[in-house]
């Protein structure tokens, strides 16, 4: 809702209300996409975000990292569509691996065990342990990236930590969440 | 593996991730947000544009941002017609209903240029629906997934190929969800010529489990009403009887990683101390309810509170 050019209930001009969001969660969704792809990519990733963010800003609610990430992680996703990387955080994740544990043989083996049992993972499962992992969300905020219930992201821990831990039962399949 | 999955899962972060203030520093920044509030307006303001001066453009940042606002096909779904089927649906258990393309889908072109369609019939059968979009050049599919109650008629996924989120929900029904915003509707560019793919939510069938479901409590919801958000275990457990529901019980959990993180999650608790208080709760499948409770207050939000209490 409007009035002269400000959302009504938020203090401000729309240029202001989006360059507090932008200053305060600039950081979070940054590192979020650094994690994920190469830093050409997280740049584009970036701007668009925040492009997106800007040109719906009254769609935007009141906590916003969770609505931010939501939307890197889809254009996220279009990136790699568009590109045919498919692997493309598996890929990500071995290059640090390899680039930091050579001379340490046994935290090597165990590092490829868990590249290894997170690639066994669907893309939803993968996402869903990294949000808690890397990026320091609660299983509330995790939900809301992923556009799922709460109920559907509680299960997703608990299947990877299976596959992690012990040649357990199979993963169940994971619920429909909102791309 | 004795470690802490998320402590293993954490250790293999990359570490450019901790260091974007070295990878973006100001002057980047500041560039990005002019090139970005110099663009185009946020929708729902005033369309007067300004444009960046060729001479002003960079390449530092790729040349992403948009400059051209295109006509809109607008998708909603006939609230009234939803509940009314939905009704229907819930008193004679029937899940489709065969019905020729023309009467699932109404197409209009909105006084703005936008083309509004609306879903008369949202539990026509799914190819029922896929051709009404076919008919007007677009390759949409439709599928529909079980859901608690307060969904039903609602969208729960889209998905697209036409790049950068064309197809986006539509925001603007009366459910409540965790996700934030109640889509009842879709835009699609008009210019669209991609692949969509649209989840819709239905009933739920006997035996199935709901693939999407909002807070327990909220309107429409086997709980609504109820009071129980917030209240201590010992305070539901006669009304969760009373409800002749089967209850899964969580609790909320805080692991501590060697490196001082912590990474918050839930798990199965069979006993939940009587004292401890709802924090949260999903049917999962009618009659089933999965509760998250703690041993610390839930911490009253008033907002949230509000809304999964609306009409009590």
């Amino acid at each position: 809702m409007k009035a002269n050019g400000r959302s009504v209930g938020w203090p401000g001009s729309d240029e202001q209300r989006f360059e507090r969001l932008y200053e305060q969660h600039f950081n979070r969704v940054a590192s979020y996409l650094v994690a994920r792809t190469n830093r050409d990519s997280a740049a584009e990733a970036l701007a668009r975000t925040f492009e997106i963010a800007w040109r719906r800003l009254p769609d935007v609610p009141a906590e916003p990292l969770g609505w931010l990430l939501g939307v890197a992680r889809r254009v996220l996703a279009e990136q790699r569509r568009a590109q045919s990387r498919q692997d493309a955080l598996i890929t990500r994740i071995a290059q640090t691996a390899t680039e930091v544990s050579h001379d340490h043989a046994e935290a090597f083996a165990a590092r490829e065990l868990v590249i290894a049992a997170i690639g066994d993972l669907t893309p939803f499962q993968q996402e869903a342990l990294l949000l808690v992992a890397w990026d320091g969300l609660g299983e509330r905020e995790a939900a809301a990236v992923l556009g799922c219930s709460r109920g559907a992201l509680a299960l997703r821990p608990q299947a990877a930590r299976r596959r992690v831990g012990a040649s357990g039962p199979q993963v169940e399949s994971p619920r429909r969440c909102i791309e | 593996m004795s470690q802490n999955i998320f402590e293993l899962v954490r250790n293999l972060r990359p570490a450019d991730a901790g260091r974007v203030d070295e990878l973006f520093p100001e002057g980047r920044r500041r560039e990005l947000f002019q090139q970005i509030v110099s663009s185009e307006r946020p929708i729902a303001a005033a369309p007067a544009r300004r444009r960046l001066a060729p001479s002003r453009r960079t390449r530092s940042w790729p040349s992403t941002i948009r400059r051209a606002r295109r006509p809109a096909l607008i998708w909603t779904l006939g609230v009234a017609a939803v509940a009314a089927v939905a009704a229907a649906l819930l008193i004679t258990g029937s899940a489709i209903r065969p019905q020729s393309a023309a009467g699932a889908v109404a197409f209009r072109t909105a006084p703005n240029g936008d083309i509004v369609a609306t879903v008369t019939d949202p539990f026509a059968a799914e190819g029922q629906l896929k051709a009404a979009f076919a008919e007007h050049g677009l390759d949409i599919t439709v599928n529909l997934v079980p859901v608690s109650p307060s969904l039903v008629g609602t969208v729960v996924y889209t998905s697209d190929n036409g790049g950068a989120s064309a197809i986006q929900p539509l925001h603007g029904g009366r459910c409540v969800t965790g996700g934030g915003g109640c889509a009842i509707g879709l835009k699609i560019p008009a210019t669209f010529t991609g692949k969509g793919y649209i989840t819709l939510g239905r009933p739920a069938t006997p035996g199935e489990t709901y693939e999407s479901q909002a807070s327990a409590f909220a309107p429409g919801e086997t709980l609504h009403c109820s009071r129980l958000l917030g209240a201590r275990v010992a305070t539901a457990l006669p009304v969760l009887r009373a409800h002749n529901l089967s209850v899964e019980w969580r609790e909320d959990i805080t692991e501590r990683s060697s490196d001082g993180s912590s990474f918050g999650h839930s798990q199965t608790d069979p006993r939940p101390p009587a004292n401890n208080y709802i924090w949260d709760a999903l049917m999962t499948a009618p009659g089933r309810v999965m509760i998250w409770t703690a041993p610390t207050p839930w911490p009253a939000d008033a907002a949230h509170g509000a809304a999964v209490n609306q009409g009590c």
